[in-house]
């Protein structure tokens, strides 16, 4: 997995070899821009670059870890385009299926949005703000700058496995796209200074509400604080959420201007398009059993009162998968609060049928396996279901 | 030196410092719990409660067999993620897929479904079985069987998966059979 991991890195180098490593460091302070259509130089060391990103970029498209869902792509590009009009058509946004918090950057346009950070943002200037953060490494080329400034080996590949420090590295260590299209960078603290400037700059532009942005740091630093972990989550390793930062982004919210329409929130738009894809994004936020950080997101998804049923859903399958001392008796508490709410996931008949059963109260689990299969047909397990029932019937008489 | 042997160092080398063994048709021992009778000659090799079956490599088609899961040991334990399930003795059949899934996810499969969970027997001991589906971190496609079992609180699992294209197919008569001649050696 390792050798995997790196080899688009010996590619790139290989690339940079023989494109003759023009090494033309920018003076200090110096940024170039992009402009709208940009392409580097064919003999250009930058030309190597992007030669071996859209390489990677074609695997990504077929790894097989992107979310495909038309509206969520649609949207994720729209708010790309409201944000940096000029950059639209050249900035290409894939939404990978990973449940942690990220989105990068790399140098040829690809940007990858994880599928963490749609679980995680409240609305769309939040998610604005990390895709404005984004873009600004694009406009001011700080890859290119990064791998220019690298005087030997080590050091290029230095940026790439800032990867190894953070949590998180298990689940994307396999996948040898994310790495190679150059996204697990941790750029400079003037990079990231410029990135955070030009995105908030973006943001005000666009008219999202500016106060958002700062909310985004402290939200990751609440999760990260929960979890019992030394080392931060991988968004924050590359992304150290200082004080300072935190207050920058403030203090700048207070300047900023409204237009006069208002500041845009998005909350209701961003619901209506990341609300249908939340109960897979739960599940694979399940998946990492990291339960203090997902008690977390319930709590937070809770207080919007927004799909209470689903909410209550989950908390019941986090007591189940935790497992505790008392979770048991959460669990089937919760359960069953959440039968009550309209719209509950069919699933949560079959569960409080399981846990009657496993407690010997199997005559109150039948009629919930029933219900269950009634309103899932096609359910994957329905041979086993089925089976429970003919058990427990057949025990009863 | 004959091509199966070839083969079986060929696939000694592509697996780094692992140590196959060739294992011949004929009544062979898994666990304390039971045995198979395989009826063509595969490559083995153990790694702690796993013990690994493969003609052509792993990540072209493989069986593992998975013996003797006590509480507290997480199931499948192929991903490097920390996180994966453990086993509990109360677990239900979805909860076992469940921790199937998660685990394959977890190692980089994607799109792991999923499909027909159903009773079966194991030997000649209660159990379960379900199909799967899911791409590779390449996007190759996989097709996977699962068959299982809870005895004296320990789990017992076999898994074969392989390339949708060719390899799961050739092979998947094989492991039909092997499941068949699943022999209970002790129990109780």
């Amino acid at each position: 997995m390792r050798g995997a991991r790196f080899q688009p890195l010996a590619i790139l180098l290989a690339g940079l070899t023989l494109f003759g490593c023009q090494t033309n460091p920018p003076r200090p302070g110096e940024s170039s821009t992009v402009q709208p259509g940009y392409q580097p130089a064919l003999n250009s060391d930058e030309a190597g670059l992007w030669l071996v990103m859209d390489k990677s970029e074609q695997d990504l498209k077929t790894s097989g870890s992107l979310i495909t869902d038309e509206q969520a792509n649609a949207y994720l590009q729209e708010v790309v385009c409201r944000l940096a009009s000029d950059l639209c058509t050249d900035v290409r946004v894939y939404l990978v299926r990973i449940p942690y918090f990220n989105a990068s950057m790399a140098p040829n346009g690809v940007m990858q949005v994880w599928s963490g950070l749609l679980l995680r943002a409240e609305n769309e200037a939040q998610l604005a703000y990390i895709l404005g953060h984004e873009i600004s490494h694009y406009r001011y080329q700080h890859s290119l700058q990064m791998f220019r400034q690298a005087k030997t080996t080590a050091s290029i590949l230095a940026p790439f496995q800032v990867v190894t420090a953070a949590g998180g590295v298990g689940y994307v260590g396999s996948l040898a796209q994310v790495a190679a299209v150059g996204t697990l960078m941790k750029f400079s603290r003037d990079h990231e200074r410029e990135a955070d400037d030009g995105g908030f700059a973006m943001l005000v532009a666009a008219g999202y509400h500016p106060h958002e942005a700062a909310k985004v740091w402290e939200r990751l630093q609440e999760e990260q604080d929960a979890l019992d972990e030394d080392e931060p989550g991988l968004f924050l390793s590359t992304h150290p959420p200082s004080n300072e930062r935190v207050e920058t982004l403030k203090q700048s919210a207070l300047a900023a201007v409204e237009p006069a329409s208002g500041w845009y929130t998005g909350a209701e738009r961003y619901n209506e398009v990341v609300g249908p894809l939340r109960f897979q994004l739960m599940r694979d936020e399940l998946r990492l059993r990291r339960f203090d950080a997902t008690q977390i997101l319930l709590d937070r998804a809770a207080d919007t009162g927004r799909r209470p049923s689903e909410v209550q859903f989950f908390q019941a399958e986090l007591y189940s998968a935790r497992a505790e001392e008392n979770d048991p008796a959460y669990a089937e508490s919760a359960y069953r609060e959440c039968l009550k709410l309209p719209g509950a996931p069919p699933e949560a008949y079959r569960e409080l049928g399981m846990i009657y059963m496993k407690s010997e109260r199997g005559t109150q689990a039948v009629p919930l396996f029933e219900t269950y299969l009634e309103q899932k047909p096609d359910a994957f397990d329905q041979g086993m279901v089925k089976a429970y029932i003919q058990r427990i019937n057949s025990t009863e008489k | 030196m004959n091509v199966k042997k070839i083969w079986a160092g060929l696939v000694l080398l592509l697996s780094g410092c692992s140590t196959y063994t060739l294992v011949e048709p004929g009544q062979v021992a898994i666990c304390d719990l039971y045995s198979v009778k395989p009826g063509i000659q595969w490559s083995q090799v153990d790694k702690g409660d796993v013990r690994l079956w493969t003609v052509n490599g792993a990540e072209l088609e493989s069986i593992r067999f998975i013996s003797g899961i006590r509480e507290g040991v997480p199931i499948m334990d192929i991903s490097n993620e920390k996180h994966e399930t453990s086993f509990r003795p109360d677990m239900n059949e979805t909860e076992l897929v469940d921790a199937v899934v998660d685990a394959f996810s977890l190692s980089g499969a994607q799109q792991v479904k999923a499909r027909n969970l159903r009773p079966a027997a194991f030997g000649g001991v209660d159990g379960f079985r379900f199909e799967l589906g899911f791409m590779n971190e390449d996007g190759l496609k996989k097709e996977g069987v699962v068959v299982g079992t809870i005895v004296d609180e320990a789990l017992y699992l076999i898994v074969y998966t392989g390339a949708k294209i060719h390899y799961f197919p050739k092979y998947s008569g094989e492991f039909e059979a092997l499941v068949e001649s699943i022999r209970i050696r002790k129990h109780g």
